[in-house]
């Protein structure tokens, strides 16, 4: 993953040297210079995410300020052994920032019985935002390699913070398929990107 | 149902499950390593999807994220789940029964920051011991106590069990807190999001006179510091 053609922020000029991995160990040790290199790193990354999924750029801020908290105070959980430091700060980046996206939605449904899956959030919007602003090129010729229903499926679940239940409902399909074209389309996608965990 | 739950991987790792699922899928993923061979792969997939999306945040973010960190404590590598079996020697005490309910429950709840199997069983070793410590001292047991402190001060370690606490939303977690004669209550460990039962192995309880559970926001007090007023506090001996 580091050597990938993924660019994230800029500024390694710090500690050019250490990977993402090693900085995490230093952070884990209180080390407040390897966590900056580790905010230069990942900032990016993670208040993107956190904007597609929340939307609103002061909760994704909010959001993103959270998650690299929660990996200053819990660096020393952090078990290589279960995949990279990237993946584990962006795995948290996305549970955060969904549970934030459905407690927001469950107070706004308490408060005024809205009916949300008629509202903003409709599939063509998803989408199209997802296609015109997707920045890396390979992601986005493997995301167009996938089935339109496997492709809707994943992008509707992480980039619009979706339940497989909703996405279901949104897609007009049974629940079971949208499980699986979960399922095979991240398959398919991670054999197209050549990812290693 | 192995083979149905197998199917929820991508789901989950797309975190398009409802809580009762996800809670059985973390649980289903104890006995299952290649879905979590699998769940790995997928993950570094959806850091590739998350990099796709990469945007600059606003500069000050940066100040703030770090100033924040100069003044919050971390976590040392202390919570875990303890099985069951290893409780069962200590069946005498009034902690057994909290404990089976607590590990029953995590154990479902709690694979999100999973600590690997080789320091899972040099923690369950160090909670034994503490079980065994000559020393040891237990907070006043009474059976329904939803806080129990077992300490070792040769050790410098302490058992914490919480048991049943009042129900949290996915966005909250309790928080255990060390409270000394001075000094501002100081962070002991985070539970995993909405769980409210749980067992943490506390490194240092140092002078501590009190611990207390507080609700916070998920993943812990922003600031390090308690932001209400405790749900539960038991006073060390």
């Amino acid at each position: 993953m580091e050597s990938g053609p993924v660019r994230l922020t800029g500024d390694e000029r710090d500690q050019p040297e250490r990977s993402l991995d090693e900085l995490l160990v230093g952070v884990s040790r209180g080390d407040e210079r390897a966590f900056a290199s580790l905010y230069d790193r990942t900032a990016a990354s993670v208040f993107g995410l956190a904007r597609r999924v929340v939307r609103d750029p002061a909760r994704a801020e909010e959001v993103a300020q959270e998650v690299l908290l929660q990996v200053w105070r819990t660096a020393s959980r952090f078990d290589r052994n279960r995949g990279s430091a990237k993946s584990w700060i962006l795995t948290m980046t996305h549970r955060r920032a969904v549970d934030a996206v459905r407690h927001d939605q469950a107070s706004t449904n308490r408060e005024a019985r809205y009916d949300w899956t008629g509202g903003g959030r409709a599939v063509d919007v998803v989408e199209e935002e997802v296609t015109v602003r997707m920045e890396h090129q390979q992601v986005r010729r493997c995301l167009g390699s996938l089935t339109d229903l496997q492709r809707e499926s994943v992008t509707l679940a992480y980039y619009g913070g979706h339940t497989y239940a909703e996405v279901a409902t949104l897609l007009a399909t049974n629940p079971a398929t949208i499980k699986t074209r979960m399922r095979d389309g991240l398959i398919r996608l991670r054999d197209c990107l050549g990812v290693t965990p | 149902m192995s083979a149905e739950l197998h199917t929820l991987v991508g789901a989950f790792a797309l975190d398009a499950l409802g809580s009762r699922q996800r809670a059985a899928f973390e649980h289903h993923l104890d006995s299952c390593p290649t879905c979590a061979g699998e769940l790995a792969e997928f993950r570094a997939t959806t850091a590739r999807l998350a990099d796709a999306v990469a945007a600059e945040p606003p500069p000050r973010l940066r100040e703030q994220v770090l100033a924040a960190a100069a003044r919050t404590p971390q976590q040392r590598p202390v919570v875990t789940v303890v099985p069951l079996s290893r409780w069962r020697r200590y069946s005498s005490t009034a902690l057994v029964a909290a404990a089976a309910v607590a590990v029953v429950t995590v154990g479902a709840l709690y694979v999100g920051e999973r600590n690997r199997g080789d320091q899972l069983e040099g923690e369950q070793q160090q909670v034994a011991a503490i079980m065994d410590a000559p020393d040891r001292v237990e907070s006043p047991a009474t059976d329904d106590a939803p806080v129990h402190v077992v300490s070792s001060a040769s050790l410098d370690q302490a058992v914490v069990t919480v048991t049943d606490l009042p129900r949290i939303t996915d966005a909250e977690s309790y928080e255990l807190w060390a409270i000394g004669p001075k000094g501002a209550p100081r962070s002991i460990g985070v539970m995993p999001t909405a769980a409210e039962s749980g067992t943490e192995l506390v490194d240092a309880l140092d002078d501590a006179a009190t611990v207390a559970v507080t609700v916070e926001q998920a993943g812990g007090s922003p600031t390090g510091q308690p932001t209400s007023d405790p749900v539960e506090a038991v006073d060390l001996v």
